[in-house]
Order: C-alpha cells, then sequence, then structure tokens
C-alpha cells in the first residue's frame, strides 16, 4: 500500500497500518476510515505520512497506458518527447517525470 | 541595443501599489490596538477581493475541513502575511491587463505561470519550507520579465519570436541573442526595481539556473523544479515552446522522493483549477475600480 503525504489524505481513505506519532504512540489503528478530525490529528502531532488503501485504488490501478490504443501510445509518446530539447533516458527523474505526464495524458484522453 | 534593463522596467507599478486595500491593511497591521476582526474588515471592504480569498480559502488549495465564511477566519488559519502575499498574487494579472502579445496568448501564459506557482508552494510544503505562499507567488511571477518584453518592446518580441522559429534554440537564448539579456535578468531588475524581498528577487531572477550563485537556494530551486514540471505537464506557455533543462544537482539537494512526483501531479491538476477561479476568472460580482473609503 502506497504511503500517501499528509497534505493529501483525505476523509474517506482506509489506513491500512497503525499510525503512531514520535514517542510511538497509537494515534489511527490500522483500518480505520479516516474522518477530518483525524487528519487534524496527524496535524497536530507532526506525522507526515499514512499508509492508506484509498477508496478508488482499486479502479485506478490499472494501468491507462496499458488500456490505450498502442497506435496512439505511440502518436502521444512521440508528442510528448518532442517537448524536450535533449530527453536524457539515463534520467531517472526526466524519465519518471515523463511516464508520470504520459499516463496523466492517457487518462486524459480516457475521459474525453 | 536600443533597449536596456533600466528602461525596460521603469515606471511599471509594482503589485501592491494597486491595491488600496493591502495600503489600508499595512497600517492597520502596525497598530499595536488592531486584531484580527479589524485587518478582516479591511479586507471585506473590497468585495471583489473577499470573494477570491473566500474561494481560494474553501478550495483543494488548502482544505479546510469546515467552510470559511468570513476573511477573518480565513486570516486565522491562513496567517496574515501569506493573505498579504495572496493580495499582492490577486494584482498582477491586473497590472499587466491590456498587454496581448501576438506570439502568446495571455490566457495560456497566466495558466502556465499559476500552474508554476501552485507546484512550486506544493513542493514547498513538502519540503516544509516556512511561508508556502512566498513560493507560490514567486512561481506566479517566474516569468513575468517575458511579459515586460512584451509590453515594453513588442518590436524585440517579435525578432525573439522570428529568431525562435529559425534557429534551434530556446527562446531565452533568443532573447539574449535580440536584447543583450534574458526574461530572467529584466524580472530581476523588476522586482528590485519594486524593493521586493531579495529570496523573492533571486527565486525568479535565478529560476533557469538555481545553482549560479554557488550556494543552493531553495527558492530558486523549488521555481525551478516547479517550471520544469508544469512545462512536461504542458499547461499553459509563456513563450517557450520546450520543457526547459532539469538541473540534477537541484533535484539531488532538494532530497525529494521520486514517489512523490505523482501526487504532485495529481495536485497540481487538482488546485490548478481552485487557483484559476480564484486569480483568473471574474467573480460573479463585478470589481470596483475606485477605492470606497
Amino acid at each position: 500500500m502506497p504511503k500517501v503525504k499528509l497534505e493529501f489524505l483525505q476523509a474517506g481513505m482506509v489506513v491500512t497500518a497503525d499510525v503512531k506519532n514520535m514517542d510511538d504512540m497509537l494515534l489511527i489503528p490500522a483500518g480505520c476510515t479516516l474522518t477530518e478530525k483525524h487528519i487534524n490529528i496527524l496535524q497536530a502531532w507532526g506525522v507526515t505520512d499514512a499508509q492508506v488503501e484509498t477508496a478508488g485504488a482499486a479502479e485506478d490501478n490499472s494501468d491507462p497506458l496499458q488500456r490505450l490504443d498502442p497506435g496512439v501510445l505511440a502518436e502521444i509518446t512521440a508528442e510528448l518527447k518532442e517537448k524536450y530539447w535533449h530527453f536524457d533516458e539515463t534520467n531517472e527523474v526526466e524519465v519518471a517525470v515523463f511516464n508520470l505526464v504520459l499516463r496523466r495524458k492517457a487518462r486524459q484522453l480516457a475521459g474525453k | 541595443m536600443e533597449h536596456s534593463l533600466k528602461s525596460l522596467v521603469a515606471g511599471i507599478p509594482s503589485l501592491g501599489s494597486y491595491s488600496a486595500v493591502l495600503e489600508e491593511l499595512e497600517t492597520v497591521l502596525n497598530d499595536p490596538l488592531s486584531t484580527l476582526a479589524t485587518m478582516g474588515e479591511t479586507i471585506e471592504k473590497d468585495p471583489d477581493l473577499t470573494a477570491r480569498l473566500l474561494k481560494l480559502g474553501n478550495s483543494s488549495f488548502y482544505g479546510f475541513s469546515s467552510r470559511l465564511e468570513t476573511v477573518t477566519e480565513a486570516i486565522s488559519l491562513i496567517g496574515v502575511q501569506q493573505v498579504q502575499d495572496l493580495i499582492l498574487a490577486s494584482n498582477v494579472v491586473e497590472i499587466f491587463e491590456g498587454v496581448s502579445p501576438e506570439q502568446v496568448s495571455m490566457e495560456s501564459f497566466w495558466r502556465h505561470s499559476l500552474a508554476c506557482g501552485v507546484a512550486a508552494r506544493l513542493l514547498a510544503i513538502e519540503r516544509r519550507a516556512l511561508k508556502p505562499e512566498k513560493y507560490f507567488v514567486a512561481g506566479l511571477l517566474h516569468d513575468v520579465g517575458r511579459l515586460v518584453i512584451y509590453m515594453r518592446a513588442p518590436d524585440a518580441a517579435r525578432r525573439i519570436f522570428d529568431l525562435y522559429g529559425l534557429k534551434r534554440m530556446t527562446l531565452r537564448e533568443a532573447e539574449t541573442n535580440v536584447l543583450g539579456f534574458d526574461h530572467e535578468q529584466i524580472a530581476g531588475a523588476l522586482l528590485r526595481a519594486w524593493a521586493y524581498p531579495p529570496n523573492l528577487i533571486n527565486a525568479v531572477g535565478n529560476h533557469h539556473h538555481p545553482m549560479a550563485v554557488g550556494v543552493f537556494q531553495m527558492e530558486a530551486s523549488l521555481v525551478h523544479l516547479a517550471d520544469y514540471i508544469v512545462h512536461a505537464m504542458q499547461i499553459g506557455s509563456s513563450g517557450e515552446k520546450f520543457v526547459p533543462a532539469l538541473d540534477m544537482r537541484v533535484w539531488k539537494r532538494l532530497e525529494l522522493s521520486p514517489d512523490f512526483l505523482e501526487s504532485l501531479i495529481g495536485a497540481v491538476d487538482e488546485q490548478l483549477e481552485a487557483a484559476e477561479s480564484a486569480f483568473l476568472k471574474p467573480i460573479a460580482r463585478a470589481p470596483e475600480n475606485e477605492s470606497k473609503f
């Protein structure tokens, strides 16, 4: 399960591992559904993230790129590559951002 | 060269100077008897600004658990300095109203700028930097030097884009070729003329090479990364069509987890909508241009 930063935690998400403060005090037990109050508690204790299973995780887990027509995928990949002066395939950050943006694009196309 | 840095930025009214509210707020802040409520009332004299602040305060930008009803509530939750920064930011579009370069759509320009501000702020929050709103302002202003070119030197702008279209170079290189300096330097000169704090000048004036001064600069680095991300996401454009180079030394110094990038990109999309409706779109009630007090 992914760790989600406090900033992005939302009410309704289900915590999948105990959330403790720095003194190891239990704040929220695993399995608990987050409420706004919980999020405020985490904020107050300076907890930075929590392991959660988001409600929409199941449907979002399938890779939007795999559902895409290969021709369209090749097209948007080429289009995006053209936006770079020199794309460094060995640079993990550039590659990570590129793939995320490509997925975003695929999701946008699917949503249309 | 027919244009100098100084002549280009001379006489452009500073962000704050457009806002009677900011001026009055300054007085209120210097008064030891002021309370949050007096500050709130000062801002609420401007219904347009009030609507924008509450819209932003009640959006995904902040994600407060309860609904903000008054500016006083907003100030107590967001902070005085941050609210001042947001008021400044809401002024920027106004200052450059009427600039309509033939080469760039202003809508696209502001979308890019706002997205960069949103991303810089999110990065600042992730890095636990103090006062994240200041990064929002820095991101929003990062390409303001280009607006100065479009507004003050449309002839040079034309030559810059002609050159940019012909040769394989970045828009920034074309700027230097035509003017002898680039939008970064213009923005630096403008913010210096506006007597802005040095960290904001650095953040905007060095966003393409944040390591240039030899020391690591958090502000410029966050704007640099934010600019790179929103370019890759292709949200609007200030004229440059290509994703700028990412300085990996900056990335390493920021010590961000690559996993964070995914939530960042998602949050930029989500918050940009809120920021756009608070800063760009006209608010239902028509703004009054004249000060009413």
